[in-house]
């Protein structure tokens, strides 16, 4: 009797459909030059917006640059003049070609310290002063060419344009001129404010393609047949002591206090291997170096020398966001750390008005792909008043030699007004509808990749 | 960081048969790291000359120091060692004692980050600490779609037979294969091999137990290198002979055949080696030979060592059809196997970067050769769940 090699599942895959994706943030605007305050509205539009609007040039999630918009670059020696030459047949979401003008234009909105001109098809910048590593500027979604056609109304380049922007949800549609090859799925449907547990439950339910997902969630989504992504570890939990506290006559009691941290347990038990320790802000594949160049570590403290502090200064209030669940359970840990020293910790998750902390439990995402960008990130993040209180006024500026890095960094963490605790990648599930081509749904860097998703038109169980 | 981790696992494919100190040894194990040659001290050693000019400059002429272990890591001590030589030639006293006093203590870090390669000195003198800093850029790909493919191993299965193959050789629809027997030739027909004719091969003495040989087309002569004897004869195995002489195999390095009872050959200035590579211009070096130690060892115009990139077992050169740039195939063990994996690396400048996911192999590898103009390369494998040789061609493949 003849039989049949059995094909498990097609490998080639399918175009149509639409991807449904599930957040716990929202945004209110792509637009690269918009100012964002809001920390998880920033890092939720750093995912979304390399959708719509591209960048000239990508880091490569292993290491180095790569191009997108151009299809080559060069510059002086010193860095001060940039020639980026522009990717012919590149069409823009209204059909029209994108042209050097344009980048320019797109460019001088964004980047407003630069002067940028056009050579022929070369797109020609000048930064204020040399900048050997400008690239890595240019690299950075908040620099995607968005071209605009009037005040409201943007247009990019990517593999989705945008249908509809509205306060619950983002609306992409394929853009079928895309140079890099038309995405698989016709949309993508973006719901935004949904809560981890509903995310969980759209998933689980075949309501949702792509979901965010705690650590305490991968073994009961791997357990049903459904994937996990993981990005690089590009969250920082870190404790940040405020004003009040960040003197340096309270230091031995911020020193003492970093000693109670149990991060191995942390990461091991509480985020149930999901997180490493961090001994450092910077994690070494963005910085190069080792952390035991800039860590401050301490011994576990006796209960007697915390007993030996004032009163006051063994009293704490810990504040952590009452929406970021891991975050409110790492802190109930380390206040039980605390306590068992002789610390009296009190955890507040505030969601109205509240007494003023003394110290933060902070979640920071790393957006930058270079150490000196990313410490500059972080100070903004973790608040650039306590950061130069702890650097003596020094600030990281982008372009900063590595040196340079390893000397600030090492004095942000010195004074133990910044204290690392765990830092984490960032996890997302994929519905047992959806496939991946080639590469990842989502880069190592964070990045969603939704035109490598396919659907499986007979597996989609619509509800 | 320099070593992501280690594990101790037995020596394994070419016996080291390397005379020390008088001496005929085996090696019997060594370190073979889970991503050797990933992150090899080699790797940074670019970076240590400018490092060590800007600790000296910040510690003054004769001044004396203590390099500090920041891991217990070998390849972090042998940037340490490295660097030491650089810094003693740059006037410093290194003291080779860790405990012993000295004016500064050193430590060093060496890692990359996704814009650059770098090494970090912390310099402390007392309660002063300095930091200094040496950092190269990754490679920039600015040719169009060239980040976009990537490299990909391709291992095509030509021939296999029982007794141990040594090389084989395409000519149109033909393969001669060369084995501790004699050549044999065959014809493609129907997806298989027909035989057409086969001539033994005598030994003038016994074969080395690591017996090798080699096949080269010269014009429409065929020629086999065997340990001491050399064969002509055509691709029809017509007019065969041989000679009991020892004459230069067709290697990378000029060199005056295999020794009749080794498994080495010797460059003219008498270093032994087991395999070499050509390189392109942007290696760095001319050739990369593996020495009797197993290292990988960069060599000039004159084969003049310039560098040690790693260890493997053997090396051959292999070409990108999409890309520009040195690239060479290596083996070595996959740890916890009894199999051997083929790894790829682009050299630039000096340095190893891995360039494809490595591919493992159905067994342990007893040859590879690279071809003519070193485009693809041949392996033989020998298949231990079989008890069979198998022939592969080796190339690159890129894919979008």
């Amino acid at each position: 009797m003849a039989s049949l090699i059995a094909t498990p599942t097609a490998a080639r895959p399918q175009y149509g459909g639409t991807l449904r994706v599930s957040t716990h943030a929202s945004i209110r605007s792509l637009d690269p030059a918009a100012a964002i305050t809001d920390r998880s509205e920033a890092v939720l539009s750093a995912r979304l917006r390399p959708l719509v609007f591209e960048t000239l040039v990508e880091v490569d999630a292993t290491g180095g640059l790569r191009p997108v918009l151009a299809e080559s670059w060069e510059s002086d020696a010193a860095g001060a003049r940039w020639r980026f030459r522009v990717r012919p047949g590149v069409i823009l979401h209204d059909g029209s070609p994108l042209e050097a003008w344009k980048i320019a234009a797109a460019l001088r909105t964004t980047a407003t310290a630069w002067t940028v001109s056009t050579d022929g098809e070369v797109v020609v910048v000048e930064p204020a002063r040399p900048e050997r590593d400008l690239p890595w500027a240019l690299a950075d979604s908040r620099h995607a060419i968005a071209v605009r056609r009037s005040a409201a109304e943007l247009v990019g380049s990517g593999p989705f344009r945008i249908d509809r922007l509205e306060s619950g949800r983002a609306s992409l549609k394929a853009h079928d001129g895309y140079w890099a090859g038309r995405p698989f799925v016709d949309a993508v449907q973006v719901d935004f404010q949904r809560s981890m547990r509903a995310q969980l439950a759209d998933l689980e339910s075949g309501r949702a393609d792509v979901v965010e997902l705690q650590p305490s969630d991968v073994r009961r989504v791997t357990e049903r047949g459904l994937r996990v992504v993981a990005t690089r570890s590009i969250d920082l939990l870190v404790l940040v002591f405020e004003s009040n506290r960040a003197e340096a006559t309270s230091e031995p009691a911020r020193r003492l206090f970093a000693g109670t941290l149990d991060r191995s347990t942390i990461a091991s038990v509480l985020l149930q291997g999901r997180a490493e320790p961090a001994l450092s802000l910077l994690p070494t594949w963005l910085s190069g170096y080792s952390p035991q160049l800039v860590a401050s570590t301490v011994p576990r403290p006796t209960r007697a020398t915390v007993m030996a502090l004032p009163a006051a200064q063994r009293t704490l209030t810990l504040r952590v966001d009452p929406t970021d669940a891991v975050a409110h359970s790492i802190a109930d840990r380390i206040a039980e750390d605390a306590r068992e020293v002789g610390f009296t910790v009190t955890v507040q998750a505030p969601t109205g008005l509240a007494p003023r902390p003394d110290v933060r439990l902070v979640r920071a995402t790393l957006e930058s792909t270079s150490p000196d960008r990313s410490l500059q990130q972080l100070g903004a993040d973790l608040g650039s008043r306590t950061l130069s209180g702890a650097t003596t006024g020094s600030a990281v500026t982008a372009g900063a030699s590595l040196d340079t890095v390893v000397r600030l960094e090492r004095a942000v963490l010195g004074g133990f007004v910044v204290i690392p605790v765990v830092r984490m990648p960032e996890l997302f599930g994929l519905g047992d509808a959806v496939d991946i081509s080639e590469d990842d749904a989502v880069d190592r860097t964070g990045r969603w990749k939704f035109a490598n998703l396919w659907i499986r038109s007979a597996a989609r169980a619509r509800p | 960081m320099v070593v992501l981790s280690c594990a101790a696992v037995g020596i394994h494919g070419r016996d080291s048969f390397a005379p020390v100190r008088g001496l005929v040894v085996t090696i019997g194990a060594f370190l073979l790291c889970s991503t050797a040659l990933a992150q090899p001290s080699s790797t940074f050693r670019d970076l240590l000359p400018d490092l060590a000019d800007k600790i000296a400059s910040t510690l003054g002429a004769s001044a004396r120091a203590t390099l500090a272990p920041t891991t217990d890591e070998q390849s972090a001590r042998d940037v340490d060692r490295d660097l030491a030589a650089l810094l003693t030639a740059r006037g410093l006293r290194i003291a080779a004692d860790a405990t012993s006093p000295a004016s500064a203590s050193i430590a060093v870090s060496c890692g990359e980050n996704l814009r650059e390669r770098a090494c970090v000195a912390e310099i402390r003198r007392g309660e002063v600490r300095d930091i200094v800093s040496a950092t190269k850029a990754h490679a920039v790909h600015t040719h169009e779609g060239d980040a976009a493919r990537t490299l990909a191993i391709e291992a095509m299965p030509l021939f296999a037979q029982r007794a141990r193959i040594l090389d084989v050789l395409t000519i149109d629809d033909r393969l001669v294969v060369l084995d501790t027997v004699g050549i044999a030739v065959y014809r493609r027909a129907n997806d298989d091999w027909q035989p057409i004719a086969s001539r033994a091969v005598e030994p003038p003495r016994i074969w080395p137990r690591d017996v090798r040989g080699r096949l080269r087309l010269s014009g429409s002569a065929v020629e086999a290198f065997l340990p001491g004897v050399v064969c002509q004869t055509t691709p029809a195995l017509t007019n065969f002979t041989c000679a009991d002489q020892r004459e230069p195999w067709p290697l990378a390095v000029e060199n005056a055949g295999l020794d009749s009872l080794r498994n080495t050959f010797q460059t003219p200035e008498g270093t032994p080696f087991f395999s070499a590579a050509t390189l392109d211009a942007a290696a760095g070096a001319r050739t990369v030979i593996v020495d009797v130690t197993h290292s990988l060892v960069l060599m000039d115009e004159t084969r003049a060592p310039v560098g040690t990139i790693g260890t493997a077992d053997d090396v051959a050169s292999v070409a990108a059809p999409c890309r520009t740039g040195a690239y060479i195939v290596t083996s070595a063990g996959m740890p916890g196997t009894s199999a051997d994996a083929l790894q790829l690396w682009r050299l630039e400048s000096r340095t190893a970067i891995r360039a494809a996911t490595p591919v493992a192999l159905p067994g342990r590898m007893t040859a590879l050769w690279s071809t003519a103009g070193a485009k693809i390369a041949t392996a033989i494998v020998r298949d231990t769940d079989g008890d069979r040789y198998a022939a592969f061609q080796i190339r690159i493949s890129c894919n979008r």
